[in-house]
Protein backbone atom coordinates (compact mmCIF):
# COMPACT_ATOMS: atom_id res chain seq x y z
CA UNK A 1 0.00 0.00 0.00
CA UNK A 2 1.30 3.50 -0.78
CA UNK A 3 1.85 5.89 1.77
CA UNK A 4 0.30 9.62 1.05
CA UNK A 5 3.24 12.28 2.11
CA UNK A 6 0.63 15.45 2.97
CA UNK A 7 2.48 18.49 2.54
CA UNK A 8 1.45 21.77 3.60
CA UNK A 9 2.43 24.81 1.03
CA UNK A 10 2.41 28.11 2.42
CA UNK A 11 2.59 31.36 0.67
CA UNK A 12 4.57 33.83 2.51
CA UNK A 13 2.97 36.42 0.39
CA UNK A 14 -0.43 35.96 0.46
CA UNK A 15 -0.45 34.35 4.11
CA UNK A 16 1.37 37.01 5.68
CA UNK A 17 0.83 40.93 5.62
CA UNK A 18 4.27 42.69 5.66
CA UNK A 19 3.92 43.27 9.27
CA UNK A 20 3.61 39.61 9.89
CA UNK A 21 6.70 38.87 8.13
CA UNK A 22 9.11 41.00 10.00
CA UNK A 23 7.72 40.18 13.86
CA UNK A 24 7.59 37.87 16.12
CA UNK A 25 4.04 37.58 15.87
CA UNK A 26 4.17 36.64 12.31
CA UNK A 27 7.17 33.98 13.44
CA UNK A 28 4.49 32.23 15.96
CA UNK A 29 1.95 32.78 13.18
CA UNK A 30 3.92 30.31 10.73
CA UNK A 31 5.65 28.46 13.78
CA UNK A 32 1.84 27.33 14.07
CA UNK A 33 1.03 26.34 10.59
CA UNK A 34 3.92 24.27 10.73
CA UNK A 35 3.13 22.16 13.80
CA UNK A 36 -0.65 21.67 12.77
CA UNK A 37 -0.74 18.34 11.96
CA UNK A 38 1.48 18.06 8.71
CA UNK A 39 3.76 15.73 7.34
CA UNK A 40 5.90 18.63 5.37
CA UNK A 41 5.84 22.14 4.91
CA UNK A 42 6.57 23.94 1.85
CA UNK A 43 7.60 27.62 1.67
CA UNK A 44 7.68 29.59 -0.64
CA UNK A 45 9.68 33.13 -0.32
CA UNK A 46 9.39 34.03 -3.75
CA UNK A 47 13.16 34.92 -3.70
CA UNK A 48 11.80 38.10 -1.22
CA UNK A 49 14.12 39.04 1.71
CA UNK A 50 12.55 38.39 5.56
CA UNK A 51 15.70 39.94 6.93
CA UNK A 52 14.19 39.42 10.55
CA UNK A 53 15.97 37.27 13.39
CA UNK A 54 12.70 37.75 15.53
CA UNK A 55 10.65 36.36 12.65
CA UNK A 56 13.05 33.53 12.16
CA UNK A 57 13.66 32.69 15.60
CA UNK A 58 10.04 32.50 16.42
CA UNK A 59 9.29 30.45 14.01
CA UNK A 60 12.21 27.97 12.94
CA UNK A 61 14.66 28.13 15.71
CA UNK A 62 11.98 27.47 18.53
CA UNK A 63 10.66 24.58 17.13
CA UNK A 64 13.47 23.22 18.84
CA UNK A 65 11.57 23.49 21.58
CA UNK A 66 8.47 21.99 20.72
CA UNK A 67 10.36 18.55 20.56
CA UNK A 68 11.82 19.04 16.86
CA UNK A 69 15.65 18.17 15.79
CA UNK A 70 17.03 20.44 13.62
CA UNK A 71 17.21 17.60 11.00
CA UNK A 72 13.55 17.17 11.35
CA UNK A 73 13.68 20.74 10.54
CA UNK A 74 15.84 20.56 7.33
CA UNK A 75 13.78 17.21 6.22
CA UNK A 76 10.41 18.75 6.62
CA UNK A 77 10.80 22.38 5.62
CA UNK A 78 11.08 23.20 2.79
CA UNK A 79 12.38 26.76 2.15
CA UNK A 80 11.54 27.19 -1.55
CA UNK A 81 12.91 30.17 -2.93
CA UNK A 82 14.48 31.74 0.01
CA UNK A 83 16.39 34.81 -0.14
CA UNK A 84 20.11 33.98 0.11
CA UNK A 85 20.99 35.96 3.23
CA UNK A 86 18.45 34.76 4.92
CA UNK A 87 19.56 31.27 5.03
CA UNK A 88 22.40 31.47 7.64
CA UNK A 89 20.30 33.99 9.83
CA UNK A 90 18.27 30.68 10.11
CA UNK A 91 21.40 28.28 10.72
CA UNK A 92 22.88 30.36 13.29
CA UNK A 93 19.96 30.98 15.31
CA UNK A 94 19.32 26.86 15.07
CA UNK A 95 22.76 26.45 16.02
CA UNK A 96 22.07 28.86 19.28
CA UNK A 97 19.07 27.61 19.90
CA UNK A 98 20.52 24.33 20.14
CA UNK A 99 23.35 25.29 22.70
CA UNK A 100 20.48 26.42 25.33
CA UNK B 1 12.01 80.96 33.66
CA UNK B 2 12.97 82.07 30.25
CA UNK B 3 16.44 79.98 29.32
CA UNK B 4 19.19 80.77 26.69
CA UNK B 5 21.31 78.28 25.35
CA UNK B 6 24.15 78.81 23.40
CA UNK B 7 26.42 76.13 21.40
CA UNK B 8 29.83 75.93 19.49
CA UNK B 9 29.56 73.21 17.38
CA UNK B 10 29.35 73.37 13.70
CA UNK B 11 27.51 70.45 13.06
CA UNK B 12 23.97 69.18 14.10
CA UNK B 13 24.27 65.31 14.83
CA UNK B 14 24.61 62.83 17.19
CA UNK B 15 28.34 62.30 16.60
CA UNK B 16 28.15 65.05 18.52
CA UNK B 17 25.66 65.29 20.89
CA UNK B 18 26.37 67.05 23.72
CA UNK B 19 23.87 70.00 22.64
CA UNK B 20 21.34 67.73 22.54
CA UNK B 21 21.90 66.47 26.32
CA UNK B 22 22.62 69.73 27.54
CA UNK B 23 19.31 70.82 26.22
CA UNK B 24 17.48 68.39 27.92
CA UNK B 25 19.47 68.88 30.95
CA UNK B 26 18.16 72.35 31.08
CA UNK B 27 14.43 71.35 30.04
CA UNK B 28 14.09 69.46 33.13
CA UNK B 29 15.10 72.64 35.64
CA UNK B 30 11.61 73.28 33.93
CA UNK B 31 12.25 76.70 32.20
CA UNK B 32 8.75 78.39 30.62
CA UNK B 33 11.24 78.85 27.51
CA UNK B 34 13.80 78.15 25.99
CA UNK B 35 15.95 79.90 22.92
CA UNK B 36 18.74 77.42 21.27
CA UNK B 37 21.38 79.43 19.21
CA UNK B 38 23.70 77.63 17.38
CA UNK B 39 26.48 78.95 15.35
CA UNK B 40 24.81 80.93 12.08
CA UNK B 41 26.63 78.80 9.41
CA UNK B 42 25.77 75.50 11.20
CA UNK B 43 25.41 72.04 8.79
CA UNK B 44 23.07 69.41 9.97
CA UNK B 45 23.16 65.65 9.24
CA UNK B 46 20.30 63.10 8.82
CA UNK B 47 21.07 62.21 12.88
CA UNK B 48 21.21 65.64 13.91
CA UNK B 49 17.90 66.28 12.53
CA UNK B 50 15.99 63.08 13.64
CA UNK B 51 18.05 64.39 17.13
CA UNK B 52 15.81 67.92 16.77
CA UNK B 53 13.07 66.41 16.17
CA UNK B 54 13.09 64.04 19.29
CA UNK B 55 13.90 67.22 21.13
CA UNK B 56 11.10 69.50 20.13
CA UNK B 57 9.30 66.51 20.72
CA UNK B 58 9.96 65.97 24.20
CA UNK B 59 9.89 69.84 24.62
CA UNK B 60 6.34 69.78 24.07
CA UNK B 61 5.35 67.05 26.02
CA UNK B 62 7.39 69.44 29.18
CA UNK B 63 4.54 72.24 27.79
CA UNK B 64 8.25 74.26 27.40
CA UNK B 65 8.22 76.81 24.50
CA UNK B 66 11.02 76.86 22.19
CA UNK B 67 13.02 78.80 19.48
CA UNK B 68 15.98 78.25 17.73
CA UNK B 69 18.35 80.33 16.11
CA UNK B 70 19.23 79.92 12.80
CA UNK B 71 15.84 79.47 12.12
CA UNK B 72 15.18 75.79 11.92
CA UNK B 73 14.01 74.95 8.60
CA UNK B 74 17.12 76.68 7.05
CA UNK B 75 19.16 74.54 9.58
CA UNK B 76 17.12 71.30 8.09
CA UNK B 77 17.43 72.54 4.51
CA UNK B 78 21.58 71.87 4.70
CA UNK B 79 22.25 68.49 5.77
CA UNK B 80 26.11 67.93 5.68
CA UNK B 81 26.08 64.32 3.56
CA UNK B 82 22.98 63.54 1.88
CA UNK B 83 19.48 64.59 0.78
CA UNK B 84 18.35 61.30 0.63
CA UNK B 85 17.18 60.35 3.80
CA UNK B 86 13.63 59.45 5.15
CA UNK B 87 12.39 60.49 8.95
CA UNK B 88 9.57 59.60 10.05
CA UNK B 89 7.75 58.76 13.48
CA UNK B 90 6.18 55.71 14.42
CA UNK B 91 3.15 55.17 16.46
CA UNK B 92 1.79 52.12 17.33
CA UNK B 93 2.61 49.77 14.39
CA UNK B 94 5.91 48.91 12.42
CA UNK B 95 5.31 50.31 8.88
CA UNK B 96 6.65 48.08 6.54
CA UNK B 97 6.27 50.44 4.06
CA UNK B 98 8.23 52.96 5.08
CA UNK B 99 11.17 50.76 4.08
CA UNK B 100 9.40 49.67 1.05
CA UNK B 101 9.06 53.58 0.45
CA UNK B 102 12.25 54.39 1.19
CA UNK B 103 14.48 51.62 -1.03
CA UNK B 104 11.77 52.69 -4.17
CA UNK B 105 13.31 56.24 -3.63
CA UNK B 106 16.50 55.00 -3.60
CA UNK B 107 16.58 52.60 -6.58
CA UNK B 108 19.54 51.16 -7.67
CA UNK B 109 21.67 53.60 -5.84
CA UNK B 110 22.60 51.13 -2.97
CA UNK B 111 23.21 47.25 -3.65
CA UNK B 112 20.88 44.33 -3.07
CA UNK B 113 23.22 43.30 0.52
CA UNK B 114 23.15 46.68 1.91
CA UNK B 115 19.11 46.82 1.37
CA UNK B 116 19.23 43.32 3.15
CA UNK B 117 21.65 44.60 5.93
CA UNK B 118 19.34 48.54 6.24
CA UNK B 119 16.12 46.11 6.47
CA UNK B 120 17.55 43.25 9.07
CA UNK B 121 18.17 46.52 11.10
CA UNK B 122 14.91 48.22 10.88
CA UNK B 123 13.27 45.11 11.33
CA UNK B 124 14.99 44.46 14.53
CA UNK B 125 15.42 47.88 16.00
CA UNK B 126 11.77 49.21 15.14
CA UNK B 127 10.74 45.87 16.69
CA UNK B 128 12.48 46.61 20.22
CA UNK B 129 11.30 50.14 20.03
CA UNK B 130 7.50 49.39 19.68
CA UNK B 131 7.91 45.75 21.88
CA UNK B 132 10.15 47.32 25.19
CA UNK B 133 10.14 50.47 24.78
CA UNK B 134 6.82 51.58 26.24
CA UNK B 135 6.96 54.80 24.23
CA UNK B 136 3.55 55.64 21.73
CA UNK B 137 5.72 57.52 19.61
CA UNK B 138 9.41 56.68 18.27
CA UNK B 139 11.12 58.16 15.21
CA UNK B 140 13.15 56.38 12.23
CA UNK B 141 15.88 57.75 10.68
CA UNK B 142 17.10 55.88 7.16
CA UNK B 143 19.44 56.53 5.04
CA UNK B 144 22.04 54.41 2.28
CA UNK B 145 24.19 53.81 5.21
CA UNK B 146 22.65 54.71 8.44
CA UNK B 147 19.42 53.82 10.87
CA UNK B 148 18.50 55.40 14.09
CA UNK B 149 15.63 54.66 15.94
CA UNK B 150 15.31 56.94 18.60
CA UNK B 151 12.22 56.83 21.44
CA UNK B 152 11.42 58.42 25.03
CA UNK B 153 10.17 55.04 26.40
CA UNK B 154 11.50 52.89 29.19
CA UNK B 155 15.21 52.80 29.04
CA UNK B 156 17.73 49.77 28.67
CA UNK B 157 19.07 49.68 31.45
CA UNK B 158 15.56 50.33 33.31
CA UNK B 159 14.44 47.07 31.42
CA UNK B 160 16.98 44.89 32.27
CA UNK B 161 17.07 45.79 35.65
CA UNK B 162 13.77 43.89 35.94
CA UNK B 163 15.80 40.73 35.32
CA UNK B 164 19.39 41.27 36.12
CA UNK B 165 21.76 43.29 37.97
CA UNK B 166 24.59 45.63 37.17
CA UNK B 167 26.82 47.56 38.44
CA UNK B 168 26.00 51.00 36.12
CA UNK B 169 23.55 51.98 32.66
CA UNK B 170 27.41 51.21 30.76
CA UNK B 171 27.00 47.26 31.81
CA UNK B 172 23.45 47.40 31.13
CA UNK B 173 24.12 48.05 27.63
CA UNK B 174 26.82 46.14 26.76
CA UNK B 175 24.69 43.44 28.49
CA UNK B 176 22.03 43.86 26.28
CA UNK B 177 24.38 43.40 23.30
CA UNK B 178 25.29 39.81 24.35
CA UNK B 179 23.17 36.61 22.69
CA UNK B 180 20.05 35.60 24.20
CA UNK B 181 19.81 38.14 26.57
CA UNK B 182 15.79 39.26 26.70
CA UNK B 183 13.13 40.20 29.76
CA UNK B 184 10.37 38.45 27.89
CA UNK B 185 9.31 35.33 30.06
CA UNK B 186 7.12 33.59 27.48
CA UNK B 187 8.62 34.51 23.91
CA UNK B 188 12.18 34.39 24.66
CA UNK B 189 14.18 35.95 21.94
CA UNK B 190 17.44 38.49 22.65
CA UNK B 191 18.64 37.48 19.57
CA UNK B 192 18.11 41.08 17.81
CA UNK B 193 20.69 43.72 18.98
CA UNK B 194 23.36 40.49 18.95
CA UNK B 195 23.03 39.98 15.24
CA UNK B 196 22.83 43.96 15.20
CA UNK B 197 26.24 43.92 16.03
CA UNK B 198 27.39 41.05 14.05
CA UNK B 199 26.05 42.75 10.99
CA UNK B 200 27.71 45.88 11.69
CA UNK B 201 31.28 44.16 12.46
CA UNK B 202 31.12 43.01 8.90
CA UNK B 203 30.36 46.28 7.52
CA UNK B 204 33.23 47.62 9.44
CA UNK B 205 29.94 50.33 11.19
CA UNK B 206 29.93 52.09 14.47
CA UNK B 207 27.39 51.50 16.78
CA UNK B 208 25.98 53.86 19.15
CA UNK B 209 23.64 53.70 22.12
CA UNK B 210 22.12 56.08 25.09
CA UNK B 211 19.65 55.32 27.18
CA UNK B 212 19.51 56.24 30.65
CA UNK B 213 22.73 57.80 31.99
CA UNK B 214 24.84 56.00 30.17
CA UNK B 215 25.91 55.93 26.32
CA UNK B 216 28.73 53.60 24.14
CA UNK B 217 29.80 54.08 21.29
CA UNK B 218 31.43 51.28 19.55
CA UNK B 219 34.04 51.55 16.16
CA UNK B 220 33.60 48.21 14.94
CA UNK B 221 36.58 48.44 12.14
CA UNK B 222 38.91 48.85 14.81
CA UNK B 223 37.27 47.52 17.71
CA UNK B 224 37.32 50.52 19.96
CA UNK B 225 35.02 51.44 22.31
CA UNK B 226 34.00 54.92 24.01
CA UNK B 227 32.10 54.45 27.23
CA UNK B 228 30.72 57.77 28.56
CA UNK B 229 28.11 58.26 32.13
CA UNK B 230 25.74 60.86 30.81
CA UNK B 231 25.55 64.09 33.09
CA UNK B 232 21.75 64.30 32.30
CA UNK B 233 19.06 61.29 32.27
CA UNK B 234 18.45 60.43 28.87
CA UNK B 235 14.20 59.50 28.67
CA UNK B 236 14.44 56.33 26.37
CA UNK B 237 16.86 55.37 24.06
CA UNK B 238 18.53 56.23 21.18
CA UNK B 239 20.51 54.05 18.91
CA UNK B 240 22.09 54.52 15.78
CA UNK B 241 23.86 52.71 13.60
CA UNK B 242 26.48 53.50 10.84
CA UNK B 243 27.37 51.21 7.72
CA UNK B 244 30.90 51.32 6.60
CA UNK B 245 31.37 51.68 2.94
CA UNK B 246 33.04 48.47 2.67
CA UNK B 247 30.09 45.78 1.96
CA UNK B 248 31.70 42.84 2.62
Amino acid sequence: MMMMIKIKKIDIKKDFTAEERMTRDGGEKLRTMILTNQDSVSIDFHHKPIASVSFWDESIAKLLLFGWSVEEIRKKIEFKNIHHRDEPIIEKLLKARSKS
Amino acid sequence: MKKTIKFASKTLSIQYPKWFFETLSVAHTQPTSIALIFPRDIKSEPSGIALLALLENELRVLGIQYSIYPHLNSIKALPVHQSDFSLEWFEGSLKPMFFENFLAKQGNKISEDRAFDLQLLFSELTQNAKDHSGSERYIVLLSPNEIGVFDLGVSIPAKLEQKYLFLNDIEAIEHSLKEGITTRRLRTGGFGLFYTMDLLKKNDGILFIASRYGQIRRYLKNKKIDRKSLPVKMPGTLIYCRLGNSEK
